[in-house]
């Protein structure tokens, strides 16, 4: 394990990825600490028409909107409704996708065979038109948005788990278990479980980029997070308009900031699967369905 | 061939029976209630209870679902509830522009990909070969919006090469923003994929003997290598060209163009039910039906395929 972590310090594009991350959560937690205004401050209020649309200087980093609100504000505060969402989201996704996958791997039979037809129209589904329909149907809130995301997501980790647990159920260890008593539910989590989790681990953060990215596209779309909440795909509709008028500072810092986190998450998911899963070594993970 | 296309075929159904029940359900139980949206907010009670005898509404829901099924079996989706009509051809009419982009922007990427891969691959761990491979993990890691918005200051607004947004005249001039913009992000992926499948694929022993029987770089490289590191990209492409015909949505609205994604788009907003299945249907159907073709492609890049499994000359 000390050689693999020694491995892991020295990949460079890993440790950008822990590094990236890492200073965006930061930002996320300790945002009262590092900007100097609300993100929902309008400054045209006391100050009038002069902090509107102010490009990058040295008082706003990266400029003010049309309401003479602090871009770098609402930038970093927005980094907490993304990993937000992409945390909760990845964790209702594991816990579906990880029962359902378990279940279908281990008992075979019928359970596998309506559990994998159940994840085959789920991946059948257009995907960002059925989280679109989840979301403007569910009443509003953010649990539910965190649901709706998790829920589509969740045939993706089945399917590896599922095939993971094919792999394991054979071994010796499984079928001692079996030979000793060992009920269903136990063995799956005490002894097929701990067995399989790092290429579950690898998939979870590789998909964090494609929930984030989910997440900015239905706030582009509106559908998201609400104003004056801060969201990084908002601003981006928002800034658009006034891209036109030379204010490109609007739309593009947002962008920035999704691409930092998504790339962060896929660099760090990479260096992941090298140290934990070797063996897979294919790029699927990174689509992901934003 | 046609066994297995028969085999796959059949496969393909308990999908597709999934997908319309899913469907069915998930539009039935939603709140809100249809006839109420179609009467207007002043109707009366008795116009509401009208349009919803009208619609099927009032009759039990298994009763609605069996007339359901049978109208997708004959292809009659229903009417829209939004100008009352068929769901069928309010889809086909938005369905050749979508189709279009979705077809261009996966041709775009696979040219564009397979070609950053291949160079990637062949001048590996040079300048070509590092600028690649950050431009494919830049590619991918940014949203498809952000990318439009990209191009269009750079095309529209700094060099004023190309009309914004909207069909305009219907051109092909409209669509070639729209078309980098959704094609970047599998180009990018599908870059990524070629390199990592080119360089396992030249470390063989049969390329190793294409160049020592002093096969030119192009017959080895073009016709020995990336044939067989093929199979993954075309997996991806299908998957993406499937994705992007339901997932343009994006795209179609950022640059006002009125295909399907924008008409699923609308339908949601205004609770157009019969539209909502049809299209999610539709595009359900699409996506199967790619991943078979893809599937049926395989052969062409590796003929030790023989459908089924078995090796040709066992």
């Amino acid at each position: 394990m000390e050689n693999a972590w020694s491995r892991f310090l020295k990949n460079k594009p890993a440790m950008a990825g822990l590094f990236l991350v890492t200073v965006i959560a930061l930002a996320a937690v300790f945002a009262p600490y590092i900007t100097r205004y609300q993100p929902t401050e309008q400054l045209i209020w006391t100050e009038g028409s002069k902090v509107q649309l102010v490009p990058p200087c040295s008082r706003f980093w990266f400029g003010t909107d049309i309401y003479g609100r602090d871009m770098f504000s609402r930038v970093v505060y927005g980094a907490r409704a993304s990993l937000l969402i992409g945390t909760a989201s990845t964790a209702i996704s594991l816990l579906i996708g990880i029962t359902l996958g378990a279940l279908a791997g281990y008992y075979g039979g019928v359970v596998d065979d309506i559990i994998s037809w159940l994840a085959n129209v789920f991946f059948a589904f257009p995907f960002i038109l059925f989280v679109l329909a989840l979301v403007a149907y569910l009443p509003p809130g953010l649990p539910l948005m965190y649901a709706a995301i998790g829920i589509v997501n969740w045939a993706g980790v089945a399917r590896l788990v599922r095939g993971q647990v094919l792999s394991v159920r054979e071994k010796e260890y499984v079928e001692a278990a079996e030979a000793l008593g060992g009920s269903g539910a136990r063995i799956i989590i005490r002894h097929i479980l701990p067995n399989i989790m790092a290429p579950v681990l690898v998939q979870a953060t590789l998909g964090m980029g494609g929930i984030i990215m989910l997440e900015s596209s239905l706030s582009f779309l509106g559908f998201g997070i609400q104003p004056p909440t801060p969201s990084w795909g908002y601003e981006i509709a928002q800034g658009r308009q006034y891209l036109l008028t030379g204010a490109w500072w609007w739309s593009a810092f947002p962008g920035m900031a999704i691409m930092a986190l998504v790339l962060g998450f896929n660099l760090l998911g990479d260096g992941l699967r090298d140290l934990l899963d070797p063996r897979n070594d294919d790029a699927y993970g990174w689509w992901g369905r934003g | 061939m046609a066994i297995y296309t028969i085999k796959r075929l059949l496969a393909a159904v308990p999908v597709v029976i999934g997908v319309i029940a899913v469907v069915f359900i998930l539009t039935s139980i939603v709140p809100g209630d249809p006839a109420r949206l179609i009467a207007g907010k002043t109707a009366d009670p008795e116009t509401i209870q009208r349009i919803r005898e009208e619609l099927g509404l009032n009759r039990p829901l298994w009763e609605q679902f069996t007339d359901f099924f049978k109208g997708v079996l004959t292809f009659d989706l229903g009417r829209s509830y939004r100008n009352n009509r068929p769901v069928t051809q309010v889809i086909m009419e938005r369905l050749p522009l979508t189709a279009k982009l979705a077809v261009s922007s996966t041709a775009l990427a696979v040219v564009t990909g397979v070609s950053l891969g291949v160079v990637s691959a062949v001048k590996k761990d040079s300048m070509l070969d590092h600028g690649g491979r950050v431009l494919a993990l830049l590619g991918i890691s940014a949203p498809s919006f952000w990318i439009g918005l990209m191009v269009v200051l750079l095309f529209c607004v700094k060099l004023r090469w190309i009309p914004g947004t909207g069909t305009g005249d219907g051109g092909w001039l409209y669509l070639v923003l729209p078309v980098i913009t959704l094609g970047m992000r599998p180009a990018a992926f599908i870059a990524r994929l070629t390199r990592s499948g080119m360089l396992e694929v030249l470390e063989q022993d049969y390329i190793q003997t294409a160049w020592a029987k002093g096969l030119p770089g192009r017959a080895v490289v073009l016709g020995h290598a990336l044939k067989n590191a093929m199979i993954p990209v075309a997996t991806v492409a299908g998957t993406c060209m499937a994705e992007m015909m339901g997932g343009a949505i994006v795209v179609e609205q950022f640059f006002s163009l009125p295909g399907v994604g924008r008409l699923g788009l609308e339908a949601i907003l205004a609770r157009d039910f019969p539209v909502i299945r049809g299209q999610v249907l539709l595009l359900a159907l699409v996506f199967v039906a790619v991943n078979l073709l893809v599937d049926l492609t395989y052969p062409l890049f590796d003929p030790r395929i023989k459908y089924g499994g078995k090796r040709r000359h066992e």
